[in-house]
C-alpha cells in the first residue's frame, strides 16, 4: 500500500512525486484536524463563558431580589448567602453596601477536580465577569450583590468535550489518509508506467506505452508514444537507406554477389581474425569465352546465364553446408568469381562436386565455347590477402589453359597445427576448462580522447604445457561445438578474479551462437551472474550480429534479460546485417563494434565511409557508442573519428600471453 | 436639552430632566401603544411617539441623565407598587420610577411618571419600592463597552440599553 511506501527512499534519495503528493495530503490533513480541534473547543469555550455569565447575572439577580425582599438583619443575610452559595455552584457570593465595605462574602477555596491537565487550564480558562445585582432597603441602597459560578465544572466539561473532539477528529483523519492513499494510488497507477517509459527510452528503448484515463498522463504518454514511434520512423527509414547503399556499394548489381572491394576487406578480415591459424580455404572460378554468349546468344542469355552460374555456387554451398562454417562468395571480375569458405577439412571433395555441377550447366550451352576451370587452395599461416590471391590465380592460369572446365587444388593443409585429430583437441580443451588452466587476454577499447570504455576479453587456454590465444583453438573449439563450456568457463573465471583485479571494472565478454541458442547454457550464466550483481553491473556482452539477426527474437529476450540485470549489450563484427534489426531502438544496446571489414583502408573507400558515416549517426540517435574492430592505420583511425566513430578497439596490452608457433 | 443642561449642577440636570419628559410624553400604555403587552422602548422611540408607559418614562429619564453625566451609582431604576386614586385606595398598580441618590446612603428623589414633581422618596406614600437596579456589572469599569457577548441581550433591559446605543445616545 502506498501508505507503507511513504518513508521508502529512492536510491537517488531525491523525493518522489509520491512523497510530496502524501505530504501536501498530510498537511492538508494535519492543517484540518487542528484548526477543527482548536476552533470546536475555542466556540465550545465561548458558549459555556456565555452561558455562565446568564447564569451569574440571572442568580446575582434573584439572590438580590429576594435579599431586597427580607429582613437585613446580619444573620439572615448570611444564612441566605450561605444556603445560596453552599447548595449551588458558585466560586464566590459577595454582599457589598454603597460604600464598598463587604457585609458578607463566601468564596470557595481549593481544587475538587485534578483530571484537567494544567496546560489546558491555563490555556481555556474560562474568564467570565460575576454577576452584579442591586440591592434595596426601602428606597434606600442597601448593596450589591456579586455573584461568580464556580467555572472548573465547565472547564472540566470542556476539557471532557476536547478529548472527545481529538479522538473523534484523529478518526476522522485516520479515515481520510486510507481514502487518500487508496486515490493516491490510482491517480499515480499510470505514472509508474510513464516513469518506466522515460527511463527506458533513457536506456535507448524506444517502447510505447498504454495510454492512461489522467488528462495530464495521458498527454504526457502520447507524447511519448509519439516520440517513440517517431525515434522508430526515424531509425526505420535510416536503416533502410543505408541498407539500400551499402548493398550497392557491395555488390554486383547482375548478379547480387559480393563485388571485390567487398571481398577484399572480407579476406582481409579473415586472415586477421584466424591470427596465423587460417583454416580456410580460397576458390577462384573463371567463365571462359562469357562474351560469346552475348555475341551469340544476346545479352539476355548472357546475364541469365551468370544469374545460373550464381544459383549453381550458392546451392552447392548450401548443400555442403555441414563442411565448413562460414561462406563468402563474390563476383571479382566479369568473368571472375570467388569462394572463401573458413573451417574447411576436405577440400578436394567439394572441388570434385562443383565441377561436376560446372560441367552440367557448361553442357547446356553447346552453341558457345564456354568453360568454368577453377582452382582452390587451402589459406596457410603466413598468407596475406596477396599472396593467397595471386596462389590462387597461378593455379587458375594452369587449370584455364586448355580452355576446358576442370580443376586445379594444392592441398597444402596445415600440418604446423598442435593436434591433427579432433578428439585430442577435445580433450585438451576440456582438459584446460576443467583444471582452470586458462588466463584472459584484454582488448582495451578506448575512445578517441583516450578514455577507456571497457576491456574485451578473450580466453586462453593452457593447452599440452603451453598457453594459447583465443583464435589459436577457437575454430576446433566451435567444430567440437565446446564454444558454450567456453563461455561457462570464462564466467567462471572472471567471479572468481574479478575482486581481486583493478582493470577488470569495465569488460565485455562475447558469447556464442552456441551459448545464446542453448537456453540452460545461457540460463545458467545469467543466473550465476544474477548472484554476482557487482560483476554483472560492470559486465557488457558482445554478440555477433550475424547471430543476432538470424535469431532475433532469442537476441531480444535476450536483451531484455540482461539488461534488467544491470549488464550490457554490444553487437560485435556489425557490418551488412545491421540495419536488419527490426526494431534496434527497443534493445537498448550499449555499444556496437564495426567489422573490420569496413574499418580497414577506410580512407580510399568513399563508400565504405558513407555507409559508416551513417551507421554513427543512427546509432548516436539512439545512444548507442559506435567502436571499430581491427582498425590500427593511423590515417583510418582519424577517418574513423571524423565520421563520428567513438572509439576503437586496441591490441592486447597484456603481452605475457606469447604466441606458440 | 441636553446640549443646554451639559454644565448646570446634578440637582438641576434632574429637574431639567424630568420636566422635559413630563413635558413632551403623554402617558400610554402598552398596549394601547406597541399592541404588546408590556414593551420596553427605547428613549428615541418613545420620543418619536410622544407616548410612553411609565418604563419608557424612567427609561428615557435615566438615559438622558447618564447622558448628561451623572454617575451610575447615583442611579437606580425602581420596581414599585404604586397606590392609585388617593391614601385610602386599595388599587395598587405596578410601576417603575427612577431614584437619584445623592449619597449612596441618602433618601432618593424619585422621578416619576404619574406627577410632574421631582420630590424626595419619604415625600412618596403612595409608592413602595420592590427592587432596585442599574446598568452596574454590565458595562465594564468607566466603559461603555459592554463585558457581555450576544446571547446576554436576551434580557430587556440590555436590550434596551444596547439597542438606544445603536441607535446613536452614548453616555
Amino acid at each position: 500500500m502506498a501508505f507503507f511506501s511513504l518513508f521508502k527512499r529512492n536510491r537517488k534519495s531525491s523525493i518522489t512525486l509520491r512523497q510530496e503528493l502524501w505530504l501536501a495530503i498530510l498537511v492538508v490533513i494535519l492543517v484540518g484536524f487542528i484548526s477543527s480541534l482548536l476552533i470546536s473547543t475555542y466556540s465550545a469555550k465561548n458558549y459555556f463563558s456565555s452561558q455562565l455569565y446568564l447564569k451569574n447575572v440571572d442568580n446575582a439577580n434573584n439572590l438580590a431580589l429576594m435579599i431586597s425582599q427580607l429582613e437585613k438583619d446580619p444573620v439572615s443575610l448570611e444564612l441566605l448567602i450561605s444556603a445560596t452559595f453552599d447548595t449551588g455552584h458558585y466560586q464566590r457570593i459577595e454582599l457589598q453596601d454603597p460604600t464598598g465595605e463587604v457585609i458578607a462574602k463566601r468564596v470557595f477555596s481549593g481544587d475538587f477536580d485534578t483530571s484537567t491537565p494544567d496546560w489546558f487550564h491555563h490555556l481555556y480558562h474560562l474568564d467570565v465577569a460575576p454577576g452584579v445585582s442591586q440591592v434595596n432597603d426601602g428606597w434606600s441602597q442597601f448593596g450589591t450583590v456579586f455573584l461568580e459560578s464556580h467555572s472548573q465544572y465547565t472547564e472540566q466539561a470542556l476539557w471532557q468535550s476536547a478529548v472527545r473532539l481529538f479522538f473523534s477528529f484523529l478518526l476522522v483523519a485516520i479515515v481520510a489518509c486510507i481514502a487518500s492513499s487508496y486515490f493516491l494510488s490510482r491517480i499515480l497507477r499510470p505514472l509508474d508506467d510513464v516513469v518506466y517509459q522515460a527511463s527506458e527510452l533513457g536506456n535507448k528503448r524506444f517502447i510505447k506505452s498504454k495510454v492512461p484515463h489522467t488528462y495530464e498522463f495521458a498527454r504526457l504518454v502520447s507524447s511519448m508514444n509519439q516520440l517513440s514511434s517517431r525515434f522508430s520512423q526515424i531509425i526505420k527509414e535510416d536503416k533502410k537507406r543505408l541498407e539500400e547503399f551499402r548493398f550497392k556499394s557491395q555488390h554486383d548489381e547482375l548478379t547480387g554477389l559480393a563485388n571485390r572491394e567487398y571481398f577484399s576487406a572480407t579476406l582481409e578480415a579473415q586472415l586477421k581474425q584466424s591470427e596465423d591459424h587460417a583454416h580456410g580455404a580460397l576458390f577462384l572460378f573463371r567463365v571462359m569465352n562469357l562474351d560469346q554468349i552475348s555475341e551469340r546468344l544476346g545479352r539476355v542469355e548472357m546475364v541469365d546465364f551468370l544469374r545460373r552460374f550464381t544459383k549453381t555456387l550458392i546451392l552447392f554451398l548450401e548443400e555442403n553446408e555441414d563442411r565448413f562454417s562460414e561462406n563468402h562468395i563474390a563476383r571479382m571480375s566479369h568473368t571472375d568469381f570467388t569462394v572463401l569458405l573458413t573451417d574447411i577439412d576436405d577440400l578436394k571433395l567439394l572441388s570434385e562436386r562443383i565441377l561436376q555441377l560446372h560441367k552440367t550447366l557448361v553442357s547446356e550451352y553447346q552453341g558457345v565455347d564456354l568453360a568454368v576451370p577453377h582452382s582452390c587452395t587451402f589459406i596457410e599461416s603466413k598468407d596475406t590477402r596477396f599472396t593467397l590471391l595471386k596462389r590462387v590465380d597461378n593455379l587458375l592460369k594452369v587449370a584455364s589453359s586448355e580452355q576446358t572446365t576442370q580443376a586445379e587444388l594444392t592441398d597444402n593443409k596445415n600440418k604446423s597445427e598442435l593436434f591433427d585429430n579432433p578428439d585430442s583437441w577435445r580433450e585438451a580443451i576440456e582438459q584446460a576448462l576443467d583444471n582452470d588452466d586458462l588466463d584472459i587476454m584484454l582488448y582495451p577499447v578506448t575512445s578517441f580522447n583516450g578514455k577507456l570504455l571497457h576491456n574485451q576479453l578473450t580466453l586462453s587456454l593452457l593447452l599440452n604445457g603451453e598457453l594459447y590465444r583465443h583464435g589459436y583453438y577457437y575454430h576446433w573449439a566451435k567444430r567440437l561445438k565446446l564454444l558454450s563450456r567456453l563461455d561457462w568457463g570464462i564466467i567462471k573465471y572472471l567471479v572468481r578474479v574479478f575482486d581481486e583485479r583493478e582493470d577488470l571494472k569495465l569488460i565485455s565478454v562475447e558469447l556464442s551462437e552456441e551459448t545464446l541458442l542453448d537456453d540452460s547454457a545461457l540460463a545458467a550464466i545469467l543466473t550465476y551472474l544474477l548472484a554476482f550483481p557487482d560483476l554483472a553491473k560492470h559486465i557488457c556482452f558482445d554478440i555477433k550480429e550475424s547471430i543476432a539477426v538470424a535469431e532475433l527474437k532469442i537476441f531480444r529476450d535476450f536483451c531484455g534479460q540482461v539488461n534488467s540485470m544491470g549488464a550490457k549489450v554490444a553487437l560485435k563484427r556489425v557490418g551488412s546485417a545491421f540495419t536488419k534489426l527490426d526494431k534496434l531502438q527497443e534493445l537498448g544496446l550499449e555499444m556496437i563494434k564495426v567489422d573490420s571489414i569496413y574499418g580497414h583502408n577506410i580512407s580510399y573507400s568513399q563508400d565504405n565511409q558513407t555507409f559508416l558515416r551513417g551507421v554513427c549517426s543512427m546509432a548516436h540517435s539512439i545512444g548507442i557508442k559506435v567502436i571499430a574492430e581491427g582498425v590500427n592505420n593511423p590515417d583510418d583511425l582519424t577517418m574513423l573519428q571524423s565520421l563520428g566513430f567513438d572509439g576503437v578497439v586496441s591490441q592486447p596490452t597484456d603481452e605475457t600471453v606469447e604466441q606458440d608457433n | 436639552m441636553l446640549v443646554q443642561s451639559q454644565n448646570k449642577p446634578e440637582q438641576q440636570k434632574i429637574l431639567i430632566v424630568n420636566d422635559f419628559f413630563a413635558r413632551n410624553l403623554r402617558y400610554r400604555t402598552d398596549i394601547q401603544l406597541w399592541q404588546q403587552k408590556d414593551y420596553w422602548a427605547t428613549p428615541l422611540e418613545t420620543l418619536g411617539k410622544g407616548l410612553g408607559d411609565c418604563e419608557d418614562y424612567a427609561i428615557a429619564k435615566y438615559i438622558s441623565l447618564r447622558a448628561l453625566g451623572v454617575d451610575d451609582n447615583k442611579l437606580r431604576l425602581i420596581y414599585v407598587k404604586a397606590q392609585i386614586g388617593g391614601p385610602r385606595s386599595n388599587r395598587t398598580q405596578a410601576h417603575m420610577v427612577l431614584g437619584y441618590f445623592v449619597t449612596p446612603n441618602a433618601q432618593p428623589l424619585i422621578l416619576d411618571s404619574l406627577i410632574t414633581k421631582v420630590l424626595p422618596a419619604a415625600k412618596r406614600t403612595d409608592l413602595s419600592p420592590v427592587f432596585s437596579f442599574n446598568s452596574q456589572g454590565l458595562w465594564a469599569n468607566n466603559s461603555t463597552k459592554s463585558v457581555a457577548n450576544p446571547t446576554a441581550r436576551l434580557s430587556r433591559w440590555r436590550r434596551i440599553l444596547e439597542q438606544t446605543q445603536r441607535e446613536g445616545v452614548m453616555w
